[in-house]
């Protein structure tokens, strides 16, 4: 195999498919910087392009897209407030309040870092354990999925900020909210009103940017009175340096390997990983920290613990499109529909046919790993530069862009409706001290929560306790059960410390 | 200082609005005198997109005007197809979506739609279905599941994308000619066909149609069987898998990729169209595309599939209605 990866590199060791690992990284930092813009958009509308050039150019400058793309969406999401995507929002919750504190530079760098780490442990598990993990990922049918999605939807234990109860509330609403289209298994349109543009359900970019974007934006426009210039000068531009930041981010390297860890397992898990990863790594990160009080406050910790599960996710996900030829999202499925224009039929017969040119892919999915990383810290530079846009101008054009992504993202006015509604309910959350996560949470995992039960229920003729005949499905809900009550009593004794 | 941040802020906004909202203007000429707006029924990424980007590459070429994307999902599908139905007929809107979400899923969500609704411009792909079973499963071939399938006591199971897609449709359309009821059978819904090949890979299902991109692979390792397919001729790459009129079916099945109007569109912006459509279908850029895609030039048709597509609103309504109720 090592000789294989060396043949390989000099396939891919030549300055065009260099080239394009460069321009996808770039493009995609870009992209996923800019709030409602993410990798994905960026890369279906760029494919087409890479059926007409070398499979070394086209797929390489589509995998750096998607990795800078994802590392792309935590800089708006710390610097701004607004995720570029659900998956990026996990990283708001600590990073926007380090960016509050002043630490914009330290959550920047540190979100490279473990990204940079996230990055690596995904790549290399598409490189040597992919036939492994695609074997287990391919026993997770609706039913294992059912399980793990409700294991996940515990981490709303973890988000809800102060108040569970509240954090509940936003929960159900979210669910509530993911109901609103079509039924997944009938195709019956359901609370939809008779508005046709509801039938396909709410978008999820339009709520995301409305929910984050434009409430902040709501937010600052409340600050601004007769002192507005001089309550919200720009703030100074520090990036620190790497040392440093390696010394702090070092402190957190448990939460990163756990983290990264788990973005390559749930990565390689056809469907679920970029949505579902990164919380689970904050929720877990937040459950094992020793300080677990100061997440949602601008720790580092928070930081880290989705970026690097995140970034995993990049390589694990090729996983199951690659051996088995099942696609998990619409990343995958435009990778995959850009390796069959090629000539290479995603399957098992793809490393023993084309051994030479897989190799070289997984090569540039490694070189756009540190691309990444080059590209990723001489921008962030200039990312930081946004900080001294004068708050008037900045939020002008947050909200522009903000327009601008959810628009294009469907072509839909509708969803800048959506966009501006879930705005106004996201500053309402914010005035009554509700935490915005949990909705968000809960309205991405809802759908595949329903569905998944639905069609594991007619797998097991409407028999649910056949789910824990299935052994995967039986170690996740014995694990949630535990991770559950082991919350209930943590909380329960600092009620009773409280008390007394 | 604070006049200037709030004038440029202003301006900025104005200036993106106005470069990314579409032009209102329309000027009077020969169609078309300015672009086509053409609403994919799917996300960017799947087979429609595909097949859309491919036309789109060419068309300015033959129409003297580009195809604008436009993504109207949902509903399976059908959100584009009931955008188009109240559509303007000028022919600056069209659709473009599969069968599955032009006539199936519309009939099986019981909307108020009917092939009348739309108009047909052209088809660009169809993809035959085979149907396969795993190497471990006791079907060898049709005639064996036919057999099992008409004496069996209990249900037998097959795995498909969901109720009332178009692979579904191509079972209805079998047990139709082979007098069986559908009730017969157990039918696991996936969501799609990534998940029903997974479920078929992890040894939890055997029985499925599928197309030849998706099965190749495990044909020649022997893990998938190919037991008949649903065209009215072989296919090149199984040429030793009869189709089902050879062996007594008359089962033409697929899942198919078509343009579609709004209704009651002028005849001569439909001529317009279709006739730039049978020149955008010899395209050597398309049939580069094509070929890459592993997809079959001839079945881009576009002078024969109005009737075709009348046939099969026809056939589905019957069908699914009879399905559907039990």
């Amino acid at each position: 195999m090592i000789e294989d990866l060396l043949a390989a590199s000099l396939l891919v060791l030549n300055w065009q498919t260099i080239l394009a690992i460069s321009a996808g990284t770039i493009v995609g930092l870009m992209i996923g910087a800019i709030p409602g813009l993410s990798a994905t958009m960026g890369m279906a509308l760029l494919s087409p392009f890479t059926f007409f050039v070398h499979p070394l150019i086209g797929i390489p400058f589509l995998i750096g897209l998607f990795k800078g793309g994802t590392f792309g969406g935590s800089v708006s999401a710390i610097l701004v407030g607004t995720p570029g995507t659900a998956a990026n929002a996990a990283t708001l919750l600590d990073g926007y309040e380090m960016k509050k504190k002043g630490k914009a530079g330290e959550a920047l760098l540190g979100a490279l870092h473990a990204s940079l780490v996230g990055d690596f442990f995904g790549t290399i598990a598409l490189i040597f354990g992919a036939p492994a993990l695609a074997l287990i990922a391919i026993k997770f049918g609706p039913i294992e999925f059912f399980a793990l999605i409700l294991f996940s939807l515990t981490m709303i234990c973890y988000v809800s900020g102060r108040s569970l109860a509240k954090g509940l509330l936003a929960a159900t609403l979210g669910i509530l909210f993911a109901l609103i289209g079509t039924d997944p298994l009938g195709g019956t349109p359901r609370l939809t009103f008779g508005l046709l543009e509801l039938q396909g359900g709410l978008n999820v970019i339009a709520l995301v940017t409305g929910l984050f974007g434009i409430t902040e934006v709501l937010i600052q426009i409340e600050k601004f009175g007769q002192n507005a210039y001089t309550k919200n000068a720009p703030q100074m531009v520090y990036l620190g340096t790497i040392r440093e930041n390696l010394k702090a981010v070092s402190k957190y390297l448990r939460t990163i390997v756990r983290s990264s860890l788990i973005g390559t397992f749930i990565g390689a898990l056809p469907g679920i990983g970029s949505e579902t990863s990164p919380w689970v790594a904050y929720g877990l990160a937040k459950r094992s920290s020793k300080d677990p009080d100061s997440f949602g406050k601008g720790t580092l910790e928070g930081v880290v613990a989705p970026e690097a599960a995140n970034n995993a996710v990049c390589g694990a996900a090729m996983i199951p499109m690659l051996v088995f030829g099942i696609p998990g999202d619409i990343v995958t499925a435009i990778l995959m529909s850009a390796l069959i224009a090629q000539g290479l039929q995603p399957g098992p017969f793809l490393l023993v046919e084309h051994r030479d040119v897989i190799y070289a892919l997984f090569m540039s999915v490694l070189i756009a790993t540190f691309a990444l990383y080059i590209f990723g810290r001489l921008t962030l530079k200039w990312w930081m530069r946004i900080l001294t846009i004068p708050a008037p101008l900045l939020y002008s054009i947050i909200v522009t862009f903000c327009v601008v992504g959810t628009y294009s993202y469907k072509s839909s006015s509708f969803d800048l409706v959506v966009m501006f509604i879930f705005g106004i309910i996201g500053y309402i959350f914010r005035k009554l001290d509700i935490a915005i996560a949990p909705l968000l949470l809960s309205f991405v995992l809802a759908k595949i929560l329903e569905e998944s039960l639905r069609r594991g229920l007619i797998m097991v003729d409407g028999n649910i306790l056949a789910f824990f005949e299935r052994p995967i499905a039986a170690i996740i809900l014995g694990l949630t059960v535990v991770i559950l009550i082991s919350f209930v009593l943590i909380e329960w004794r600092k009620w009773r410390k409280r008390r007394s | 200082m604070n006049i200037n941040m709030n004038r440029i802020s202003i301006f900025t906004v104005l200036s993106i609005m106005i470069y990314t909202l579409p032009s209102l203007s329309a000027n009077a000429g020969a169609y078309p005198d300015r672009p086509i707006s053409i609403a994919a029924c799917y996300s960017p990424g799947g087979g429609v997109d595909r097949n859309l980007r491919m036309v789109e590459r060419v068309a300015s070429k033959y129409l003297g005007q580009s195809l604008l994307p436009q993504y109207k999902t949902g509903g399976s599908g059908t959100v584009a197809m009931q955008y188009i139905k109240n559509a303007d007929a000028d022919g600056y809107e069209l659709a473009i979506c599969d069968n599955g979400g032009s006539i199936i899923a519309p009939i099986a969500q019981g909307l108020d739609l009917g092939a009348a609704d739309f108009t047909p411009i052209a088809q660009i792909s169809f993809v035959p279905w085979i149907m396969t079973t795993s190497s471990s499963s006791n079907y060898k071939s049709l005639e064996d599941f036919i057999g099992a399938a008409s004496s069996s006591e209990g249900r037998i199971p097959i795995e498909i994308s969901d109720i009332a897609t178009s692979d579904h449709y191509g079972w209805l359309l079998l047990l139709k000619e082979a007098g069986i009821s559908p009730n017969n059978f157990k039918w696991n819904p996936h969501g799609g066909g990534g998940p029903k090949m997974r479920a078929i890979l992890a040894g939890e299902g055997n029985l499925f149609f599928d197309d030849a991109g998706e099965i190749a692979g495990y044909v020649n390792d022997g893990s998938l069987v190919p037991l008949a397919v649903a065209n009215d001729t072989r296919l090149p790459g199984f040429p030793n898998v009869p189709t089902f009129k050879e062996l007594g079916y008359n089962v033409s099945a697929g899942s198919s990729v078509a343009i579609y109007g709004p209704p009651d569109m002028p005849s001569d912006i439909v001529d317009t169209l279709r006739t730039a459509m049978n020149e955008i279908k010899k395209d050597p850029a398309l049939l580069k595309a094509f070929e890459m895609t592993l997809q079959d030039p001839t079945t881009f048709v576009v002078d024969e599939f109005p009737s075709a597509y009348a046939n099969d609103w026809q056939n589905a309504g019957e069908l699914l209605a009879a399905a559907l109720a039990n």
